[in-house]
């Protein structure tokens, strides 16, 4: 009986010791796969950080290179220097500040910023950020964004740190350089003809004359420009002045003359509203013509008129 | 009393392991919003902030990535916390939380995207 009684409670107390390691050791190992699985979404949340800084700086630059062009178009200014006018330092201060408040240290450094007109097909992923198409027509003329991005975050509990260098390849898609290059292609069109458009013998037929043929002109130009989302809109003044006998000066005045960009990707927000990108250029184009005759009459007449694009529908 | 100790032990440390069963849930968090930022959904919430715009629908287009068996919650905030705008609902005690920063010309907000279970 004794015996019997010894074997019950060894063997019980055996079993009993045995469930209590098994359970201890079951115990570590969730102890191991707790602090595997906190380090893992330490190192997660810091990888999210991390596509968070690289795609919001890609957002930043594009709408800010957006905005920029749109102050200087408004202007007539050419996008040279454009890199001075996106405050990236700025963007820094306020993401570093952002991530502190959720408990991430950030360094982070943008290097080689660049901008140049649209050559090269931008990042996937970048551009799907942005919700826009890989690739498109209407990119002709827009801004290619270049930089480098070089971030570290750490997180003190539990300790954890990446570093992560990026290349922002993006693009801000309104057709600054478009734009320009219609301007130009518009001024080197008038530069060409008007000599050849100089008719008549007196103050009233040569501005009449040259102002049709101006406004002709322009209208075919904007009809053209107008297939590629452009819409045109300008005043002009053709004023002629006889200097001497046999002698006119003609100038003819392009003022308040703006080509705008209709692509549905470009555009910027100013003052919470979607604002269009408008070229704004005024330009004199001066020019002596010598008749072999003259009729006498006034010294000086003037023809003013005003050119828009054929209403656009897409 | 000890077998019953050593039975009890090994229940509850199964019970509690919290912390792989949070990975779960804030791993999901972490995607809703990776994935959102990938697809052009916080571009488009951040140009609802800059019109000043309601961007409820947007923040519900985020709320539709939750995973099947977790409810999801996505808030709008600004810098100092202030609650913008706040879609969907949890039916559990939040396990998975996930935030992403956005600079805007209007201010710094900031999307949270909470996960529970159910």
């Amino acid at each position: 009986m004794r015996r019997r009684a010894f074997l019950w409670s060894t063997s019980t107390l055996y079993i009993g010791i045995v469930l209590l390691m098994l359970s201890n050791q079951n115990g570590a190992m969730i102890n191991l796969s707790s602090d595997a699985a906190s380090n893992r979404m330490a190192s997660d949340r810091l990888q999210l950080a991390a596509y968070n800084v690289l795609l919001d700086l890609n957002r930043y630059l594009s709408h800010t290179t957006a905005e920029q062009i749109f102050l200087l178009a408004q202007t007539g200014q050419s996008p040279k220097g454009l890199e001075s006018r996106i405050r990236t330092d700025y963007w820094i201060e306020r993401m570093v500040a952002s991530l502190k408040q959720d408990g991430v240290g950030a360094e982070i450094t943008i290097t080689n910023l660049e901008v140049s007109p649209h050559q090269n097909p931008r990042d996937l992923v970048q551009m799907t950020s942005l919700s826009l198409p890989v690739t498109h027509a209407l990119y002709e003329g827009a801004v290619d964004i270049n930089c480098d991005l070089s971030v570290t975050l750490t997180q003190p509990k539990p300790f954890t740190r990446i570093h992560a260098d990026f290349k922002v390849r993006t693009l801000s898609p309104t057709r600054i350089f478009g734009l320009l290059q219609q301007s130009e292609n518009l001024k080197s069109l008038i530069e060409k003809q008007t000599q050849d458009w100089l008719e008549g013998d007196q103050p009233q037929k040569i501005a009449a004359a040259t102002a049709l043929k101006l406004e002709r002109l322009i209208q075919q130009f904007y009809r053209n420009a107008s297939k590629l989302d452009y819409r045109g809109e300008c005043r002009f003044t053709v004023e002629v002045r006889r200097s001497a006998t046999h002698r006119f000066e003609v100038q003819l005045k392009l003022e308040g003359s703006s080509l705008t960009d209709l692509s549905p990707f470009s555009y910027t927000i100013v003052d919470s509203e979607r604002r269009q990108i408008s070229l704004n250029t005024d330009r004199t184009f001066s020019m002596t013509h010598s008749p072999p005759t003259d009729a006498g009459g006034s010294d000086w007449a003037r023809v003013v008129g005003t050119v828009t694009s054929p209403s656009h529908t897409t | 009393m000890l077998l019953f100790t050593a039975i009890y032990t090994a229940n509850s440390t199964t019970e509690d392991m919290i912390f792989t069963r949070v990975a779960y849930y804030q791993k999901a968090a972490d995607q809703i919003l990776l994935t959102s930022a990938m697809n052009g959904w916080i571009n488009t919430v951040a140009e609802a902030v800059e019109l000043d715009a309601d961007p409820t629908d947007h923040l519900s287009r985020i709320t539709h990535l939750c995973p099947d068996g977790c409810s999801c919650q996505v808030l709008l905030s600004d810098q100092s916390g202030t609650l913008l705008k706040s879609v969907g609902g949890l039916r559990d005690t939040v396990y998975g939380e996930a935030s992403y920063a956005l600079i805007t010309s209007r201010l710094n907000a900031r999307i949270v995207c909470r996960v529970s279970r159910g």
